[in-house]
């Protein structure tokens, strides 16, 4: 007798420690009617206990009429002798017709136990129908586009910035730009007429004193490249990319040039003895090459009216 | 060496030149431009690439020139079928003596005058080509050294283009000059017509001797040329590689590519070979001027958009020097 009731009060403890492992699934959504393309909230709420571990099923191939739109994070609650696990879902349907989300198996296990164990939710049916149509109503225009209304904040934004932007364009025209018409106009006012500016470098060679300080060769390549400009602003020939013999050619057929060919030929073969067969003059010649250079200038210089002068200007 | 020293040495020493120019020039008239060439092809020992269309005397020249200094002169017309062995000899089997014996090409001349070059295939061109810069020829074992002077005279057919082989620019690039030569003027012709029908064409002595042009080849290495006139060569050559850094922006698109390093180092020879022909001492710019041309001319390649604008190297080399700053 004692064995019998043994054995029914072992039987009544394991059945009690089996109850105590209690899950419980709750499905619902947040309304049985929608209409096509509203947003269904679809939850799953489970209670269970502490040691219990769920293993929630995709429910994307459940769900065939319907379309997940996204999945939520879960969230998880802790009263202390249970937890609760929610999972929430939006979905969406298209097509109209009652629509049944089945039931699913949600998986747990038992921390003392290794057996995978299954919960099966209740199945939802909902209905999804099409906007409801007043037949009899009178036909309306089609609403014209939602216009929103002006965003007083981001006018006053952009306001700002296009006076910054402003700010910022006019001080970088006023330090670079407006200098730069400064600096046209000021080259405008020293452009020279060609024997102006051939004799102002020769003055300058000629106080640089070359020759005198032993720099015999830089003194006749400057002389000759001064006179050479000069032919090439006075003559528009391309006298600086011309040997002597062919300056000489070019000059020969020029009325103007014509009375100081000899003079010039002199000059520029002396010259060029100098610098390419490192000829050393005398001094005397060093000072005639600039005397020669002076005299080819002012027998060729052109002589210039105000207005003429005034005209090269405008087109340079 | 003193420079008025050195230009009067030179002045007396190229007063062969002289003798030279007015020997040919009893026989060839006109066409001082392309005798002028051939004297600095022979003091530069470079070769000369010859083009011009046929009847303006290249052979009468040629065979002049080594008339006037008792030199041996061969001329050798290039054809399809030649092969390397007709231009630099063959080793022969002696059937009496049961062994070979060489037999020397036309190579073996001071002046050889190579016909329409671009008639034969690649294989004999190398070989021509070869010996122009060993200066030697290899026949079975044995090499032999070429005569010196060396000078060939190279022509090509600028009008046919079927069943010619043009010589690759890498070979082109071996001849130091190439010359073009042009119809001789209204008197010139008449000249010509007066003398060939009259027959009255001079009997050529010998003026000078190979000797001489060795000589003048060792004086023109003495000629000075300034370091100014080095650095416009530069840019001359520099320009036909890098147009755009001599505001020449409009020759980027029409040069494929630029004169070699050759250039340069035959711009600055003939240059001198022009002076000594001028009898100075030293070299002025006039003088890398006139050459320059004869020197780039087959060193510049014009792109396919120039030939399209029918812009020839001439062209090319005219704005460059029309660009470049003379010193």
């Amino acid at each position: 007798m004692v064995k019998i009731l043994s054995i029914l009060l072992l039987i009544l403890f394991a059945t009690i420690t089996n109850y105590a492992q209690v899950i419980n699934v709750k499905v619902s959504t947040d309304s049985s009617r929608y209409e096509v393309g509203d947003y269904i909230n679809l939850t799953y709420t489970i209670t269970h206990d502490k040691d219990i571990s769920i293993y929630f099923p995709s429910i994307k191939d459940s769900i065939k009429k319907l379309e997940l739109i996204e999945s939520l994070p879960i969230q998880l609650k802790d009263d202390g002798a249970k937890k609760e696990s929610i999972f929430k879902f939006i979905l969406a349907g298209f097509d109209s017709g009652s629509v049944t989300i089945p039931a699913i198996t949600i998986q747990y296990k038992s921390n003392k136990d290794t057996v995978l164990q299954g919960i099966k939710t209740d199945s939802l049916t909902l209905l999804i129908q099409t906007l409801p149509v007043d037949a009899g109503a009178d036909i309306m225009d089609i609403k014209a586009p939602l216009t929103i209304g002006i965003d007083w904040l981001f006018v006053l934004l952009i306001t700002a910035i296009v006076i910054v932007i402003t700010v910022i364009g006019y001080m970088i025209y006023k330090k670079y730009f407006a200098n730069r018409v400064n600096q046209i106009e000021i080259k405008e006012e020293i452009i020279k007429l060609p024997h102006e500016e051939a004799l102002e470098l020769l003055k300058d060679l000629e106080e640089k004193k070359l020759w005198q300080s032993g720099k015999i060769k830089e003194y006749h390549s400057e002389i000759t490249a001064i006179v050479r400009r000069y032919f090439e602003r006075r003559f528009t020939i391309l006298a600086l990319e011309m040997p002597t013999s062919e300056i000489l050619s070019k000059l020969n057929k020029i009325n103007d040039a014509r009375t100081i060919v000899d003079l010039t030929e002199n000059f520029l073969q002396n010259a060029d003895m100098v610098k390419f067969a490192k000829f050393m003059p005398l001094n005397d010649v060093n000072f005639e090459m600039m005397n020669q250079a002076y005299t080819i200038v002012e027998n060729t210089k052109e002589e210039f009216s105000n207005e003429t002068a005034s005209e090269e200007n405008t087109n340079v | 060496m003193d420079i008025t020293a050195l230009n009067e040495k030179i002045k007396n020493e190229s007063a062969f030149i002289d003798l030279l120019m007015n020997e040919i020039s009893k026989v060839i008239v006109g066409q001082k431009s392309m005798l002028e060439r051939l004297v600095i092809g022979l003091l530069g020992n470079g070769h000369i690439l010859l083009e011009g269309v046929p009847g303006l005397a290249k052979t009468l020249a040629i065979k002049t020139l080594a008339a006037s200094m008792k030199a041996k002169f061969q001329r050798i017309q290039f054809t399809p079928d030649l092969l390397p062995a007709d231009l630099i000899g063959t080793q022969i089997y002696n059937q009496k003596e049961g062994n070979f014996f060489i037999r020397k090409g036309p190579l073996f001349a001071n002046f050889i005058l190579a016909d329409e070059i671009n008639r034969a295939p690649a294989k004999v061109q190398s070989a021509l080509l070869e010996a122009m810069q060993e200066r030697q020829v290899t026949i079975g074992e044995q090499t032999f050294k070429l005569d010196d002077p060396f000078l060939v005279l190279a022509t090509q057919n600028p009008i046919e283009q079927e069943g010619t082989y043009p010589l690759p620019e890498a070979q082109v690039d071996r001849f130091m000059l190439k010359v073009k030569i042009t119809y001789p003027g209204r008197d010139e012709e008449l000249n010509i017509m007066r003398n060939n029908l009259s027959g009255s064409y001079s009997l050529i002595q010998q003026v000078i001797t190979p000797d001489d042009i060795k000589k003048g080849r060792n004086l023109v290495q003495e000629i000075y040329l300034d370091e100014k006139i080095e650095r416009y060569i530069l840019d001359i050559v520099f320009a036909t590689r890098f147009p755009k850094d001599f505001k020449l922006e409009r020759l980027v698109d029409l040069i494929s590519y630029g004169a070699s390093p050759r250039a340069t180092i035959n711009l600055n020879l003939a240059a001198r070979s022009m002076a000594f022909i001028k009898r100075r001492g030293y070299v002025i710019p006039e003088d890398v001027r006139a050459v320059a041309f004869d020197v780039l001319r087959h060193r510049i390649a014009v792109t396919y958009e120039a030939e399209a604008e029918e812009i020839t190297p001439e062209k090319i080399i005219q704005e460059i020097l029309n660009a470049v700053e003379v010193p």
